[in-house]
């Protein structure tokens, strides 16, 4: 066997028996993976753009017709459809950076060697415990419900404590989005642990010659640790992008997507289009439309991330 | 010299007064609205319904919790999410450390492309594909059971997953593997009884991050079951609140035993899984 198998490795032949063996353990192990990949990624995404050239009223298959790109027209002349996005990419605009600078600051502020910061790390990862890495849960979203409540709620008994006048938030137009964004700061820890992790990776030779050069911190800030934690911010940047454009828990169970459809998420609408109506096609053409637009924003991302993403010379993993 | 010990000490100061207030005032961010739905949880239904608001009501009401268990079928939903989000966790650390290995240890031909398509689908937004899925379970005719929301995670059991393990397995030694193989264990023993158990700190940290996000999934029940014996705790919280609208003190009673599970498990395999965190994002 040990001689055989030293043998192979010296010719690299391809038609060696052992190597085809290899070959089959190592298919054999991904099996369940590629089954999983082709019956529910590729399968689905084949079937949702061929879905999405029909007209398809699920409870009469019968009627279901080839459409051509009417529902890609239909979805561009759809004023709703464009306030959905409208929507969600206001509440993107506001989440996402919100979520990367606070978490970068309060990361900086845990990162420092004083008492009770073990504390205020644990403090910060509540949330994470209670509703896990993936955004909002329904409990978290219920209780959050309770909190912008206007006469009940806590956000406005705190803010009679202090004297400022009491607002609407989720029950007023102009609020819901931007109350709905200062929740999601709530889970913050999520992106303050990446950062962590950063920091804690941190050459530390490097910080210490800036600081014997007598830089500042806050120019050791921007000059050696914002640049070394851009993988980092990158990273979270992503994260936080494709998570926001497919917000749907906390609308669904905060707002329905009220007031008068004023946070009407644009996985909130593509779920009524699929779900109340019951128009698959046209659902279908939504979920292309939204991945195509994921895609062109993440790559427009990565394409602009070899500017401002700093990578240290590694040695190659492989 | 006296000048210079003298700004590091008042800065040292500065900088401590400055990590405590951002500190305080994060934290009460955090724990007031825990605090709120503590409270709330244990309020008198009038109380509830009173301003000024109390944080924390005179008179608690531990009653309220079993209350808020009867009327929703609390512990048989909560019985259904054990089920879901256990069996998903099982299959997702098996398949997922499965795909991982083979992309760590078993470099034959075809395993770079197949390590590009992984990364791709991270970045595929998963609810993109939430109609066909439906249409194809539906088909298959799993509609109304666990197994749209289990046979997945059976099956590769999410991309991510299979990226952080294989970091992981590549930061193994192979000498193990090696004596293991050439005392004649074969490929699947190996990996069993060598490998995995060398992974436990990650496999743990997969497995209770799996757990916990499906344990909170909501959009995959609210599509595939219909019947409330069925529903999953999340589910059942949401109908809870479109039955009793204002009935805040039941609803955030049942909310706080929803999460509990989660917090213990956390609280539990935390070092794991912060473990397992940093070297999912720090190796990229």
């Amino acid at each position: 066997m040990v001689r055989q198998s030293q043998a192979a490795k010296l010719s690299g032949g391809r038609r060696d028996p052992l190597r085809r063996r290899n070959q089959l353990v190592a298919w054999g192990f991904l099996s369940p993976w590629a089954l999983g990949f082709v019956l529910f990624v590729l399968g689905p995404m084949v079937l949702s753009l061929v879905v999405s050239f029909t007209d398809y009223p699920i409870l009469r298959p019968a009627q279901t017709r080839f459409v051509g790109l009417e529902n890609y027209e239909t979805a561009w002349n759809d004023d709703l459809l464009r306030h959905s996005l409208a929507v969600t990419l206001l509440y993107t605009a506001i989440a996402v950076p919100a979520d990367l600078v606070v978490g970068l600051v309060l990361a900086l502020i845990m990162n420092v060697r004083a008492r009770g910061v073990a504390v205020f790390r644990t403090v910060f990862f509540l949330p994470i415990m209670i509703s896990g890495t993936g955004g909002a849960s329904v409990a978290v979203a219920l209780l959050w419900a309770f909190v912008f409540q206007p006469r009940f709620g806590l956000l406005n008994a705190v803010l009679r404590f202090v004297n400022l006048p009491p607002q609407l938030w989720v029950a007023s137009t102009k609020q819901v989005v931007p109350s709905l964004a200062l929740m999601s700061l709530w889970s913050v820890g999520r992106s303050m642990l990446v950062y962590l992790a950063g920091l804690q990776a941190l050459p530390g030779e490097v910080m210490l010659a800036a600081q014997v050069d007598g830089a500042s911190s806050w120019r050791r800030f921007w000059q050696i640790t914002l640049p070394l934690l851009t993988p980092m911010v990158l990273f979270n940047l992503i994260l936080g992008l494709i998570g926001a454009l497919q917000t749907f828990t906390q609308a669904y169970v905060i707002t329905q997507g009220g007031p008068r459809d004023a946070s009407l998420f644009y996985l909130i609408y593509l779920y009524r289009n699929a779900f109340t109506y019951l128009d698959m096609g046209y659902a279908s053409a939504m979920a292309w439309i939204l991945f195509a637009l994921t895609l062109a924003l993440t790559l427009l991302i990565f394409r602009t991330a070899r500017k401002w993403v700093f990578y240290a010379a590694e040695p190659p993993e492989r | 010299m006296m000048l210079r010990t003298h700004t590091i000490r008042a800065s040292a100061n500065t900088s401590t007064a400055v990590v405590w207030a951002v500190s305080l005032a994060g934290s009460a961010f955090i724990i007031l609205p825990i605090v709120f739905m503590v409270g709330t949880a244990l309020k008198s239904d009038s109380a509830v319904l009173s301003v000024p608001v109390q944080l924390i009501p005179g008179e608690p009401k531990f009653s309220n919790f079993s209350k808020a268990t009867q009327l929703i079928p609390f512990w048989r939903q909560m019985a259904n999410s054990v089920l879901v989000a256990g069996m998903g966790a099982i299959g997702t650390v098996l398949s997922s450390a499965m795909a991982a290995y083979a992309l760590a240890r078993l470099r034959v031909r075809g395993m770079r492309a197949v390590f590009t398509i992984i990364l791709v689908t991270i970045l595929l937004p998963s609810q993109v594909l939430l109609v066909s899925q439906f249409l194809i379970f539906k088909g298959l005719g799993w509609y109304g059971t666990y197994l749209p929301l289990i046979v997945p995670s059976w099956l590769g059991g999410g991309t991510f997953n299979i990226f952080l393990l294989r970091q992981y397995f590549l930061t193994l030694p192979r000498e193990l593997e090696q004596a293991a193989m050439l005392d004649g264990a074969g490929p699947l023993r190996t990996f069993f009884q060598v490998v995995l158990p060398q992974a436990a700190p990650a496999l743990a940290a997969v497995g209770v991050l799996d757990f916990v996000s499906k344990w909170n999934d909501f959009l995959g029940p609210l599509i595939y079951l219909n019947e409330t014996s069925d529903y999953t705790l999340p589910l059942g919280l949401a109908a809870f609140r479109g039955i009793y609208d204002t009935a805040w003190n039941y609803l955030m009673a049942a909310s706080l035993l929803s999460v509990l599970p989660c917090v213990v498990l956390f609280l539990v395999a935390q070092r794991w899984v912060v473990r397992g965190f940093a070297v999912t994002t720090t190796k990229g």
